[in-house]
């Protein structure tokens, strides 16, 4: 297994789920890290189509305050 | 005529009656401008994921609404200026919205990740197959009982048989009982009786007669 990576799956095609919504903040913090970074798709292995609609949700809960742009680290 | 989504924040100090008054205000302004609401779903109080006008909580309100695209940046102008709203956002939506009874608030009970809806999904899908197989095992289960009534008729018959061979088995013991009896009398009348050789052979002649 050293130079095989496993294939990595998209979780919105597996889950058949059509719209990736904003107001749906609790799933949209699986994309993110510690940080409140948005995860690369290289990482997390979405999807081109679902990352595109991934990052806007997270742009737009962002805008409405249901997440965060940054979370202190340090402080917290 | 577009479908629109509007999420707006409102101070959290407002009550409830306030509150009220606040989205009557919004409702009027956006009949005014010739849309036309769809869905009014009040979020209460939530916590804000970052500091909004120095305020830690909002009360968030969802409106859909269908209007021309001509007046949303009116709309939001006029959105804009309100001191007791501290964030809105309007989305277009492509579609007309699913609306539903049920508030869309995120925070409900109602709204479970995705791990735990597929399994929910996993079970409706494999549940008619549970189903069938319990009826085939209802059908076992009545062949079996079945097959334990007929067991059991059998047995009781078996069971009466046996009375029957027992009965006979006891008829049996009594008359080889007897016949021991019979035996032993004999042998003891031999044994005492052996000198009147004459009176024993009558007695086992009448015996055996």
């Amino acid at each position: 297994m050293a130079f095989t990576s496993r294939k990595k799956i998209c979780k919105y095609c597996e889950n058949r789920k059509n719209t990736i919504d904003y107001k749906d903040y609790k799933n949209l913090k699986r994309a993110i890290t510690e940080q409140g970074k948005i995860i690369p798709r290289r990482v997390t292995g979405t999807c081109a189509k679902h990352q595109r609609e991934l990052v806007q949700a997270i742009k737009r809960a962002r805008n409405v305050a249901l997440l965060p742009y940054s979370y202190d680290v340090k402080n917290s | 005529m577009r479908y629109y989504e509007m999420l707006f924040i409102v101070h959290p100090n407002y009550e409830q009656e306030r509150l009220d008054a606040v989205i009557s205000s919004i409702h009027k302004e956006i009949t005014a401008k010739g849309g036309t609401l769809l869905k009014t779903d009040n979020w209460g109080k939530r916590k804000l994921a970052y500091l909004i006008n120095k305020q830690r909580y909002g009360s968030f309100i969802l409106l859909y609404f269908e209007t021309d695209p001509a007046m949303i940046q009116g709309l939001q102008e006029w959105m804009e200026i309100q001191a007791q709203v501290l964030h809105q956002m309007i989305i277009r939506l492509e579609e007309k919205p699913e609306l539903s009874e049920v508030s869309e608030n995120p925070d409900s009970a109602s709204s479970a990740p995705y791990k735990k809806a597929d399994r929910r999904e996993e079970r409706y899908v494999k549940a008619p197959v549970k189903e069938v197989k319990k009826e085939t095992v209802v059908k076992e289960a009545v062949i079996a009982k079945e097959a334990v009534i007929a067991k059991e008729a059998v047995a009781k018959e078996a069971v009466a048989k046996e009375a029957v061979v027992e009965e006979a088995v006891v008829e049996e013991a009594v008359v080889a009982k007897e016949a021991v009896v019979e035996e032993a009398v004999v042998e003891e009348e031999v044994a005492v009786v052996a000198e009147e050789d004459l009176v024993v052979e009558k007695t086992t002649e009448e015996k055996g007669e």
